[in-house]
């Protein structure tokens, strides 16, 4: 067995790690067609809020995170279709505003600045058995849920009036969904971080949409590449002692480049056989 | 022939102006008819009402004889919005996706494709002559072989009477003429009621059975399909500026 894996923190760590790198890329999908890659950012911020509040009252963080942050996703699914109708960053950066005062003035009522720490850059270390306990059961509901009901979601997010018609309860799955994004949210916290976290609702999306050809080549390749960051991060975070958040993200970032480079390789290759064609066919016609 | 829609005595405001006013209208199985009038006339809010979107202050809307916002059965009507062609043309999905993912409502709890939907899809593809592009994403399709996978989308939950709003903006000549060779197809052998909007009296007169003009507030349900267009328009604006403005809502 690799040195890695001896030990339990570790082995925590790889567990809770896979199901945030399936699940996490899974629901960007749906929110980065839905405009909405922010509010990874937004809730991540309010979720502070709750672990701060956790921290404060003595309570399991990560459980008041989740209430908050759905309290907070609740919120924004209602400005953005009552208040404020088509201004969707508007209400994202109201409810942000607002989990950011109260997540301040927590952090500076309790006394344990390093723990607050731990969930805004993330800590592989300070896995324990109870996160594995919340995390890994919520992240496989949360996955199977949007797998089950992926065309319902794939048609609220290509056109919510066509989607409506076609049977789907709209209303409804933009609330369940938002709470799913929220409990995702809250979730990996503990091991990518708050601040973190919004780069893995995006960075593998943003790289699976430069090879995918299809809605179902999007959804795979996202999460193909969300797991790949996560073990890749794991593994150089621990070997080179590095910060397992930062390390998992700039994976990620690194995939991306190479999905850039795939496709101009590609975008070359195609311009040379349409010489390579032109000019066959000149030859042919010359010789003619 | 039995009537699908019955309109009566149907009024509907936005807010405190009425956009259409003691509104009276049957359609009948088999008809194509043709919605005509200037924006914001209250065309594209008719389709909405009879969609069941939204309910009228006065009067009724009745569709196969229930009222239009209690509509069960969603699959038999399809509708092609005025802004389909608007969505984000980067998104990554295949024609089969946009057409099945249509078919919501029957793929039981489990919500899978199964095959005979699978087929479904490949038989609403190729009434529009589109199953070649199956696999291929929708974006890089041009506006009206876009069109057509809208329709397709519509088909596929074969229904019974199918609403088109403007579905020829910002299409090309070629793509139009198509366009109606599809849907004379439809109408002719499926024997799909058929209402579009248009702007265009003086192509789609040649195509429907019926032309209904719209006109502050008012519908003309056999407008005739010979007089002169543009000075109806030209009236029109005039009244629709007393009796509804303009800004008031989009169509």
């Amino acid at each position: 067995m690799l040195e890695i894996f001896s030990y339990s923190f570790m082995q925590r760590g790889f567990l809770v790690g896979n199901v945030i790198g399936l699940v996490v890329p899974l629901i960007g999908v749906f929110l980065n067609l839905k405009r909405l890659s922010l509010i990874g950012h937004t809730l991540s911020h309010v979720a502070l809020a709750g672990v701060a509040l956790g921290i404060f009252l003595g309570v399991y963080p990560v459980s008041l995170a989740i209430i908050v942050a759905v309290a907070a996703a609740i919120g924004i699914e209602n400005l953005r279709h009552s208040g404020y109708r088509g201004y969707a960053e508007l209400s994202l950066a109201i409810i942000l505003a607002s989990g950011l005062g109260l997540a301040t003035i927590l952090i500076s009522l309790s006394d344990s600045n390093v723990a607050v720490y731990s969930y805004l850059f993330g800590s592989i270390s300070l896995v324990t058995r109870q996160d594995l306990l919340l995390i890994v059961p919520l992240g496989v509901v949360v996955g199977v849920g949007v797998l089950i009901y992926y065309y319902g979601f794939f048609s609220v997010a290509f056109n919510e009036e066509e989607a409506q018609l076609s049977g789907v309860p709209v209303k409804i799955f933009n609330i369940i969904f938002m709470v799913m994004v929220a409990v995702v949210v809250a979730l990996s916290m503990r091991i990518i971080g708050g601040l973190l976290i919004s780069s893995l609702i995006v960075l593998p999306v943003a790289a699976s949409l430069q090879v995918a050809r299809s809605f179902k080549g999007t959804v795979f390749y996202s999460m193909l590449f969300g797991v790949i960051s996560v073990n890749t991060g794991l593994f150089l975070s621990f070997y080179w002692d590095l910060a397992p958040g930062g390390t998992i993200i700039l994976t990620s970032v690194s995939l991306l480049l190479l999905t850039f480079v795939f496709k101009g390789i590609k975008r070359v290759s195609k311009i040379k056989e349409l010489i390579l064609g032109e000019k066959r066919v000149g030859n042919e016609k010359g010789t003619g | 022939m039995n009537e699908i829609i019955e309109i009566k005595e149907m009024s509907f405001a936005y807010e405190e102006k009425w956009v259409l006013k003691e509104v009276n209208l049957a359609v009948k199985e088999g008809e194509f008819l043709a919605f005509i009038g200037p924006n914001g006339s209250g065309k594209s809010t008719l389709f909405k009402l009879i969609l069941g979107f939204l309910k009228p202050q006065k009067g009724h809307i009745r569709i196969w004889g229930k009222p239009a916002e209690k509509l069960s059965a969603r699959g038999r009507v399809g509708y092609i919005s005025q802004n389909v062609r608007d969505f984000n043309h980067s998104f990554p999905a295949t024609v089969g996706e946009i057409v099945g993912s249509n078919l919501y409502q029957e793929m039981g709890f489990f919500k899978l494709m199964t095959p005979a939907l699978t087929k479904r899809v490949n038989r609403a593809l190729k009434l529009v002559e589109m199953l070649d592009f199956k696999d291929k994403p929708i974006g890089k399709l041009s506006g009206g072989q876009q069109q057509r996978v809208f329709i397709a989308r519509t088909l596929v939950t074969e229904p019974d009477l199918i609403l088109l709003d403007e579905p020829l903006v910002g299409v090309d000549q070629e793509a139009q003429n198509d366009f109606y060779r599809v849907i004379n197809q439809l109408h002719r052998e499926l024997g799909i009621t058929i209402i579009m909007i248009s702007h265009d009296l003086h192509v789609i007169s040649s195509q429907v059975n019926r032309i209904v003009c719209f006109r502050g507030g008012k519908i003309f349900p056999h407008c005739s399909s010979e007089f002169d267009y543009n000075d109806y328009i030209r009236q029109a604006r005039k009244e629709d500026k007393l009796l509804i403005p303009s800004h008031q809502h989009e169509e």
